[in-house]
C-alpha cells in the first residue's frame, strides 16, 4: 500500500443543469436553486411536462467542436475547463502518457433517434451522423482535442459508470500506464431514456425529492463531469495546486436484479467498504457522503440501508444532490464525485434539495439545509443498472502529510 | 503496460458464427439486394440458453453466457471462478444489446410513447451483458463494461489482468462479444463497409474481393478465466501484454512506421524478441483495400525474423469490433496445444511448435492493438 502512488484530483470542469462552471454549479447549490425545469430539447407526448435537468444553452457553441453529438460537446466543454483548471498544456506530457476515461452510455442517440424515423417515413436516410452515434465518440473527441494518445476507455457500467471511469483511471496511474488522466462521465438527454425509465414508472411527475417520504421517482438529466487526474509527486513537480486526494475506491456487483437494487444495499455497502479498505480509513473518518439518492422507491431505502450497515447509528452527514441536476446517468458518479469535492474545499454539505419528511423507511437523516461544516474526509456513491456499484472517496489536501 | 498486465488463462471458450456467411435480404426501405454476413447458425442459436432463461435477455447476453460457460468447462484441473466477491467480470463490447435499443426505438415510432417496453430499455444499456454475467454465474467482484469500438475488448483484458495484478480478485472473468444485428448491417453498407458478394472472406490471400466489396460482418463471443500468474499449476497460456491505442485523428491515414512501433513497443513491455514468436495472427479482414495495412507489417516483421508464421481469422468470424476476442481465443489454444489450430489459415511461412503468439489488430478508425499470448 505504501509504494502506491498517491492519485490527485489537480483539474474539474463540469456542465449540468445547474450550470456550465464550477462556480455556477455551487452557486446553484449554496442557494437551493434546481435546475429542473420542463423539457424543451424534444417533443414529448408523455414525458414533455415531466422536470428534467436539461442543460441550457447551445451546447456545440460552447464547445467549439465542429460536428459531433450533443453528448460529444459536453464532454468536451468539460474537459477542456478540467484542463485549464490544472493548467496542463501539451508540454506537461507526452502523448502517449495522457489517457482518457469517460462513463458514457447513451452518446449520439439523438442521431439514431433521427436516422430511424426517417427510415420509418421512407426518407432518404443520411448514414453520415451515425458514426457519431457511438457512446465512445466522446471519449476520442476528447483525447483528440488534447492529443491525449496513451490508454482510451469507455467505461458503461450504467448509472455507475462516472465512479467506475475514476476507478479506473486510478488503476492507469497506479500501475504506471498514464502520467495523466482525464476520468469522468458524459450523457445527454434523448427519447430512449426519458421513455424508457417513464416505461418502468421511475420517473416524478414534480421533480425528484430523494429520501422524502412523498417521492415519486427520479427526473431524468444530463451533462458531463470530467477530473485531471495525476499522481500527487508529478502534480508537485509541476507546481499544480491539488484540489483532493482519490484516496479510495470500490466497485461491486448486487448480482441480485437487472435493474433494481440489492434491497438491502449489500453491494453498495460492500463498493464503500472497499473504498474504505482502499484509502485506510475507518467508517469513521467519513464526514460527508454525497448519496446516489435518485429518488426512486427502490434506490432510496437501499442505499440508506448500506450506509447503515456500514457506518452504524451515526453515520457521517448524507445528502442527495439530484434535485440540483437530474439523474444525469453516466455523468452522475462524476458530477457528484466533483460536488462531493467542491464541498471539502468550501467546507460545506449542499442540501439534500426538495426534502420535506424524511421517509421512516430511510434510516437516515438527509441534510436537509445547505451549512457549513469542518470536513476532511467525503465519499461518492452510485448505483446502476444491473447492480452495479461505484463508491469513491476523497481527501482535503492538508490532511494528510503530504509528498514534498 | 508492462509486465503489471500479465495473467494466466486458465479457461477460454468461444462462441463463433457458421462456417460460411449467410445472405439476408436487405431492409426494402434501403436498398433492393441481399447482405451476406457471418451469423451464428441455427443450431448454436437454438442451444444460446433455455427458452425460460432467454424470454427476457438479448442475443448478446445469451452469447456471452454461453461463451463463460464453455470457458469454465475448458478450465480443466484449475479451480474454476466461484460465486461472490472474488470474482470479477469484465466484458467488451461496442454495441452490447443494440438490438433491444433499436427495438425499443422503432416501437416508439411505430406506436407512439405507450409502445415503450421496459424490457427492451433495461436491456439497451450496455452493461446489461456483464451485469448477468453476474447474475447468472453469481459473480459479485468488479465489474465492468467497456464499449468503446476496436478497444472494447483489449480494455476490459486490460481491466481484467489488473484487477488480479492489484489483488482485488482472485479470478476475472473477461469476454468479447458482439451481437450483429440489422441495423448495425444498414449503417455499415450505407457507409460502404461492408458488400454484396457472398463469398466467404479471404483475408491476405491471392483471393481478392472485388474493389468497392469491402469485407463482411460478423458475430461472436469468447470468454476467458484469467488467475494471478502462478496462482494455478497449469495454465493454458499466459497473457504477457495486451497494448491498445486510439488515433488522435478523425478518419486517420494508416502508417505501416506507426503500426510496427506499436508493436516494437509491445515486444519490448513483453521483453520478448521477435524470433521467439511462433505465430503473428492477425486481423485482417478480407477488404482488399483495408488488407494492405496488415500486408505492409507482415511484410516488415517477417523481413527481421524469416521464419515468423503469419495466420489469419476473419475468414471464421467476419469483421466486427470485438472479433478480436476471438482470435485471441484461437491464440491462447495454439499456445496451449504447441500448435495452431486447424481453423486459423496460415498465409506465411510454416509455423512449428508455438511457445508464444503475437496478436495485431488495426481498424480504419484507427484503433490499433498488439496483444502477447505466451506458454
Amino acid at each position: 500500500m505504501s509504494a502506491r502512488p498517491r492519485v490527485v484530483v489537480t483539474g474539474m470542469g463540469i456542465v449540468s443543469a445547474a450550470g456550465w462552471t464550477l462556480d455556477e454549479t455551487w452557486e446553484a447549490i449554496a442557494q437551493g436553486r434546481s435546475g429542473l425545469r420542463a423539457l424543451s430539447l424534444f417533443e414529448s407526448q408523455r414525458c414533455g411536462k415531466l422536470p428534467v435537468g436539461e442543460v441550457t444553452g447551445d451546447p456545440a457553441a460552447r464547445s467549439g467542436l465542429p460536428g459531433g453529438s450533443r453528448s460529444d460537446h459536453f464532454a468536451v466543454w468539460a474537459a477542456r475547463a478540467a484542463w485549464g483548471d490544472a493548467g496542463l498544456s501539451a508540454a506537461c506530457l507526452a502523448p502517449d502518457r495522457g489517457a482518457v476515461v469517460l462513463g458514457a452510455l447513451t452518446g449520439g442517440m439523438l442521431f439514431t433517434e433521427e436516422f430511424l424515423l426517417r427510415l420509418h417515413r421512407a426518407e432518404r436516410a443520411d448514414a453520415d451522423h451515425l458514426t457519431d452515434r457511438a457512446c465512445c465518440n466522446s471519449t476520442d473527441r476528447v483525447a483528440e482535442l488534447f492529443g491525449l494518445g496513451g490508454f482510451r476507455a469507455t467505461v458503461s457500467n450504467a448509472c455507475a459508470s462516472g465512479g467506475a471511469a475514476l476507478g479506473l483511471g486510478c488503476d492507469l496511474i497506479e500501475a504506471g500506464e498514464a502520467d495523466v488522466v482525464l476520468a469522468g462521465g458524459v450523457d445527454s438527454l434523448n427519447r430512449v431514456v426519458l421513455n424508457g425509465f417513464n416505461s418502468l414508472m421511475l420517473v416524478s411527475p414534480d421533480g425528484c425529492r430523494p429520501f422524502d417520504a412523498e417521492r415519486k421517482g427520479m427526473s431524468v438529466g444530463e451533462g458531463a463531469g470530467v477530473l485531471v487526474l495525476e499522481s500527487e509527486a508529478q502534480a508537485h513537480a509541476r507546481g499544480a495546486r491539488v484540489r483532493a486526494w482519490l484516496a479510495g475506491r470500490g466497485n461491486t456487483c448486487d448480482a441480485y436484479h437487472a435493474s433494481a437494487p440489492q434491497p438491502e444495499g449489500r453491494g453498495l455497502c460492500e463498493a464503500m467498504r472497499l473504498a474504505l479498505q482502499d484509502a485506510g480509513l475507518a467508517p469513521a473518518a467519513v464526514d460527508y457522503i454525497n448519496a446516489h439518492g435518485t429518488g426512486t422507491a427502490d434506490n432510496d431505502p437501499a442505499e440508506a440501508k448500506a450506509i447503515r450497515a456500514l457506518f452504524g447509528e451515526a453515520p457521517p452527514a448524507v445528502s442527495s444532490t439530484k434535485r440540483f441536476f437530474g439523474h444525469a446517468l453516466a455523468a452522475a458518479g462524476a458530477i457528484e464525485a466533483i460536488v462531493t469535492v467542491l464541498a471539502l474545499e468550501r467546507q460545506a454539505i449542499p442540501p439534500n434539495l426538495g426534502l420535506r419528511t424524511v421517509d421512516p423507511k430511510i434510516p437516515l437523516a438527509p441534510v436537509a439545509e445547505y451549512r457549513q461544516a469542518k470536513l476532511d474526509v467525503a465519499m461518492s456513491a452510485s448505483l446502476g443498472f444491473g447492480g452495479n456499484n461505484s463508491a469513491v472517496l476523497f481527501r482535503r489536501p492538508g490532511t494528510w502529510k503530504e509528498a514534498s | 503496460m508492462r509486465a503489471v498486465c500479465a495473467a494466466d488463462i486458465v479457461g477460454a471458450g468461444a462462441l463463433r458464427p457458421g462456417p460460411a456467411p449467410v445472405t439476408r435480404a436487405a431492409p426494402a426501405a434501403v436498398a433492393q439486394e441481399q447482405w451476406p454476413a457471418y451469423r451464428l447458425d441455427a443450431a448454436t442459436e437454438a442451444s444460446l440458453s433455455p427458452p425460460g432463461q432467454i424470454k427476457r435477455m438479448g442475443r448478446g447476453q445469451a452469447m456471452a453466457i454461453a461463451a463463460v460457460q464453455r470457458a469454465i468447462n475448458f478450465c480443466g484441473d484449475a479451480t474454476p471462478p466461484a460465486r461472490g466477491a472474488g470474482t470479477a467480470v469484465s466484458v467488451g463490447t461496442a454495441w452490447a444489446e443494440e438490438g433491444d435499443e433499436i427495438i425499443f426505438l422503432e416501437n416508439l415510432i411505430k406506436f407512439g410513447e405507450k409502445g415503450a417496453k421496459p424490457a427492451f430499455f433495461v436491456n439497451s444499456v450496455k452493461n446489461a451483458l456483464a451485469s448477468q454475467l453476474a447474475l447468472t454465474f453469481g459473480f459479485q467482484g468488479e465489474n465492468q463494461t467497456f464499449a468503446h469500438d476496436a478497444l472494447s475488448f483489449e480494455s476490459a483484458l486490460w481491466q481484467g489482468a489488473r484487477i488480479l495484478r492489484a489483488g482485488r480478485a482472485r479470478h476475472a472473468v473477461v469476454c468479447g462479444v458482439e451481437a450483429l444485428v440489422e441495423f448495425q448491417e444498414i449503417h455499415g453498407h450505407l457507409l460502404g463497409w461492408y458488400g454484396t458478394d457472398p463469398a466467404p472472406l479471404a483475408p491476405l490471400s491471392a483471393e481478392k474481393r472485388a474493389a468497392g466489396q469491402g469485407t463482411l460482418p460478423g458475430e461472436g463471443a469468447a470468454a476467458f478465466v484469467l488467475t494471478a500468474p502462478g496462482a494455478e499449476a497449469a495454465p493454458l497460456a499466459r497473457l504477457v501484454v495486451v497494448r491498445a491505442r486510439g488515433s488522435l485523428q478523425r478518419a486517420p491515414a494508416l502508417s505501416t512506421s506507426d503500426e510496427l512501433a506499436l508493436v516494437e513497443q509491445a515486444l519490448r513491455d513483453a521483453n520478448t524478441r521477435l524470433g521467439s514468436v511462433g505465430l503473428l495472427l492477425v486481423g485482417a479482414n478480407g477488404d482488399p483495400a483495408f488488407d494492405e495495412i496488415y500486408a505492409q507489417v507482415a511484410r516488415r516483421l517477417r523481413a527481421r525474423a524469416e521464419g515468423l508464421a503469419v495466420g489469419v481469422y476473419r475468414h471464421l468470424t467476419g469483421d466486427f469490433a470485438t472479433a478480436s476476442a476471438l482470435g485471441f481465443e484461437l491464440a491462447v489454444r495454439a499456445v496451449a496445444g504447441r500448435a495452431v489450430p486447424s481453423e486459423v489459415r496460415i498465409v506465411e511461412g510454416a509455423p512449428g511448435s508455438i511457445q508464444r503468439v503475437l496478436l495485431y489488430h488495426v481498424s480504419s478508425a484507427g484503433y490499433h492493438s498488439a496483444m502477447i499470448v505466451s506458454a
